[in-house]
């Protein structure tokens, strides 16, 4: 039986949505035999917990429980030796060695590609994508840079640093209002519609760019779509087989698709899923549902995915031009909602993402990461022997 | 069985064997056909609630009393031997370990013979009290008296008949168990005199149970259900079973006899000038046409007296046709209104884990028949999945019980029948389950098979394991003194 450790939490502005989604998928895991779930919990103060409290929802629902879990449960650490091994700290310590590793953390620190990091590094499989796709998805304007060499077209856009706002604003603001408005100012490297203001009237501009920069040293500010149809995709497998899921159009009550849309208003697009908050399958044509189930896939090759990705893309319903708006390579709850309705239950998505990360960790192993060569016999430098001097 | 004997050791056995007696409905043969399966005492699940009557107030005092007399003379006799007669200890310590050991098996047999001399000296004559008691009054009841019997379908019939007569007429009928002669006497007991029809629902397991029932109720009206393998390790035979349900035939005159011809062994034993009832009409005075069903319902045409009808109905499956309209032609022969009885059919709700649908988080369509338990049933129930158009159909189940001899024949007809019909099948742990997957393999069935130890087990995970547009049906529950 493969021992999969489960990773969620952490400290991002996305923490309780980690949760969510990693309670949701050792939810899915714990209805196959095949595997042994292990929940590695990651506190907003950085602590690592792993109990079986930890798998219910419940215990994050009262507060003075998950405080009593932090205050009194030993920590945990991993060890890098022979692949990965989960450590309890203590005088007798338990050891659990991990075959499959499920990232679940939302946000920087996790989704950026950090944790994959630190994964690749102990050379074990994981779920989802790799260090590269995943950082390439967190950065907004990376993502479009990307992507438009595969042809994916984006809404024109500029994009400056907290260094550059500091030095050059004047500049800055003249190249936003090359743009057409409305605008959207976002913070380049945050998710769930954090710090996102939409902004109709130059006036409000920088109000906008202030509040974006108290979240990220990187702001991008973009062109809003007209005749806006919003919509969502997602892929699942390893290049080249790919399928996709049934294209949904959010529901949206503000400006946008906000965090509270994404996770609080009747239970959350993203978290529920249900018919109040979006719509399975979106109401646009077969042609249009083919284009953008085709973007999709070509997203996901173009940024080197692996597992799952969900792309939102912009259409123009007039002019039916679509735009990529945004690519998250850790969607929230796995949008099992859409999967469900696509015709894949939870655990059988989710076992086909410990299959395709087995693969994957299988088909890294052709390549050579290391070899023997002459180039220490001629390197100069450290400190000398007496007898060298 | 160290297992066994060592969770029988606890404290708490005796409340857990009074519980399975109760659960047993105290059918004492049951009762030690589970204690002889059960394999760990303290892995039991109370399902049901359990009842604190008079009886089960005895009874665990009494077990309580004996398990603690029980220890006290094994320990004083151990103590005497060593004491006293100065045994060695490698008689004394066997002595012991096996008295202890013991203690399950002692409890368990006395309340057997309790249960059982309690039923002879108290229950059985105040239950004859009661019945001629019931008897006398029913004999006095001026109201049209209909009973409902068969090995299926006797309860979702009873409460067709129930809803296509109570909107024309004062009509009661019997609840839950009360289908033995003590149920239906209590159920007597508690009219008021001026009701115009009673229904009553008799339940046979062995024979002369339905002429018993008839000798107390005298109907004039008696519906055959259908005939099959269900409680056939009571019976021991199928002729056994035909002969138990059709002595009703010398209470009734052959016209009012109705029968489900769909069933053949209710049709090959049925008298002549009996009132036959298939999903095609009603022995030429009624013809049903164009039946359809689906997750909405069932409906058809029928024509009666050259007037066309709809039947419209909740009920799920074509097989409810029949009842359908079956209760339907009785109501009218009582002098109701058929749109009347047609409106108050159209309302009626599913009776509960009968086919009951209901809707899922994910989408998918749940539908409970934890309740029927019986081969035709599960092959209605069967062939209803596989006419839907959903995208995908799974059938769970634990199998059927009291089948004796036809075990194995029986649950293997229906993996082959599963296998045609199905896209998943998950199996439900029980002794009968390896026959349905033998079926399935032997038909090469080509979709997925699932287990889990226990039902409640499958259901914590159900939700993990659908998607929207998919129909997931609950096939029979096993009482826990089958498991």
């Amino acid at each position: 039986m493969k021992n999969v450790l489960v990773i969620f939490g952490g400290r991002s502005a996305e923490h309780d949505v980690s949760i969510i989604t990693g309670i949701s998928i050792i939810s899915a895991l714990s209805s196959l035999n095949e595997y042994s779930v292990h929940p590695l919990y990651i506190a907003k103060n950085g602590g690592w917990y792993s109990s079986e409290k930890l798998k219910q929802m419940e215990t994050y629902q009262n507060q003075s429980e998950i405080e009593s879990i932090l205050k009194n449960e030993k920590t945990w650490s991993l060890d890098f030796k022979n692949g990965l091994t989960l450590t309890q700290s203590g005088l007798f310590k338990k050891h659990l060695e991990i075959s499959v590793a499920f990232p679940a953390m939302h946000g920087t620190n996790g989704e950026d590609g950090s944790l994959m990091g630190l994964l690749r590094f102990a050379n074990i499989p994981f779920v989802g994508c790799d260090l590269e796709a995943s950082s390439i998805a967190m950065d907004k304007v990376l993502t479009k840079q990307v992507t438009a060499q595969y042809g994916l077209k984006s809404t024109p856009y500029t994009h400056f640093t907290d260094i550059d706002w500091s030095q050059n604003q004047q500049t800055i603001l003249e190249q936003i209002n090359k743009l057409k408005y409305p605008l959207f100012v976002k913070p380049v490297h945050l998710g769930s519609s954090i710090g996102i203001t939409k902004v109709i009237e130059p006036n409000k501009l920088t109000q906008a760019l202030e509040v974006a920069l108290h979240f990220d040293n990187k702001i991008i500010v973009e062109e809003a779509v007209p005749n806006l149809i919003e919509v969502t995709c997602l892929v699942l497998g390893n290049p080249p087989a790919l399928t996709t899921s049934l294209v949904e159009a959010p529901k949206w009550h503000a400006d946008f698709l906000n965090f509270e849309d994404k996770y609080i208003h009747k239970g959350g697009s993203i978290t529920k899923g249900s018919s109040e908050t979006t719509i399975i399958p979106a109401p646009i044509d077969d042609e249009l549902t083919k284009q953008v189930q085709e973007l999709t896939k070509r997203t996901f090759t173009s940024i080197g995915g692996n597992g799952l990705i969900r792309c939102d893309f912009l259409i123009n319903s007039e002019t039916r031009e679509i735009y990529l708006n945004e690519i998250n390579t850790l969607p929230g709850t796995l949008y099992i909602h859409n999967w469900k309705k696509s015709g894949i239950s939870s655990s059988e998505l989710i076992d086909r993402l410990i299959k395709l990360a087995l693969e994957q960790h299988e088909n890294n192993k052709k390549y050579t990461y290391t070899f023997n060569s002459s180039v220490l016999q001629t390197a100069q430098g450290g400190s000398k022997k007496l007898s060298q001097i | 069985m160290l297992i066994k004997f060592l969770s029988g050791l606890y404290p708490n056995i005796p409340f857990k064997l009074v519980y399975m007696l109760q659960a047993s409905e105290y059918n004492r043969i049951s009762f030690l056909e589970w204690f002889k399966r059960c394999k760990n005492f303290q892995s039991l699940n109370q399902r049901k609630q359990f009842k604190y009557t008079l009886k089960t107030k005895i009874l665990l005092a009494t077990t309580y009393f004996l398990y603690i007399f029980w220890l006290l003379l094994i320990f004083f006799n151990t103590w005497n031997f060593y004491q006293i007669q100065k045994y060695p200890l490698a008689l004394i310590i066997p002595y012991l370990v096996a008295g202890i050991f013991l203690t399950p098996i002692f409890l368990t047999y006395s309340l057997v013979i309790i249960s059982w001399l309690g039923y002879q000296l108290i229950q059985k004559p105040q239950e004859k009290k009661i019945t001629q008691q019931a008897k006398l009054k029913l004999s006095h009841h001026p109201a049209t008296k209909i009973a409902i019997l068969g090995s299926y379908g006797k309860t979702t019939f009873k409460e067709i008949l129930q809803t296509s007569l109570a909107g024309s007429k004062k009509t009661r009928s019997t609840h839950g168990n009360q289908n033995t002669p003590l149920g239906i006497s209590h159920f007597v007991n508690s009219l008021t005199g001026d009701e115009e029809v009673l229904i009553f629902e008799f339940g046979e397991y062995y024979p002369g149970d339905i002429k018993q029932l008839a000798e107390i109720v005298r109907p004039n009206i008696a519906v055959i259900t259908g005939i099959n393998e269900a409680h056939l390790a009571k019976f021991k035979n199928l002729e056994a079973t035909v002969n138990t349900i059709f002595e009703i035939q010398s209470f009734v005159d052959p016209e009012n006899l109705y029968i489900n011809g769909d069933s053949p062994l209710a049709k090959q034993h049925s008298p002549q000038n009996s009132t036959l009832y298939t999903q095609q009409g009603i022995s030429n005075k009624l013809v049903i046409q164009n039946p359809t069903s689906n997750l909405e319902g069932t409906n058809a045409q029928i024509i009666f007296n050259n007037n066309s009808f709809t039947l419209k109905s909740k009920l799920l499956g074509i097989h409810q046709i029949a009842p359908l309209s079956c209760a339907f032609f009785i109501a009218l022969k009582l002098n109701c209104q058929p749109h009347k009885v047609l409106d108050d059919l159209l309302v009626m709700s599913v009776p509960k884990h009968r086919m009951e649908p209901k809707k899922l988080n994910s989408g998918a369509t749940l539908i409970d028949d934890s309740y029927n338990g019986n081969p035709t049933g599960a092959q209605a129930a069967i062939e209803f999945l596989g006419n839907l158009t959903e995208t995908k159909k799974t059938y769970v189940t634990p199998g059927l019980v009291e089948l004796g001899k036809q075990t194995q024949t029986i649950h293997e007809e229906i993996g082959k029948k599963l296998a045609k019909n199905v896209d998943r099948v998950v199996l439900i742990e029980s002794p009968a389950i390896q026959y349905i997957e033998k079926g399935l393999n032997d038909s090469h069935f080509t979709g997925s098979i699932l287990h889990f130890p226990s039902m409640i087990e499958f259901l914590k995970h159900l939700e993990n394991l659908t998607i929207a547009n998919e129909v997931i049906l609950i096939q029979n529950d096993w009482p826990e003194s089958y498991l």
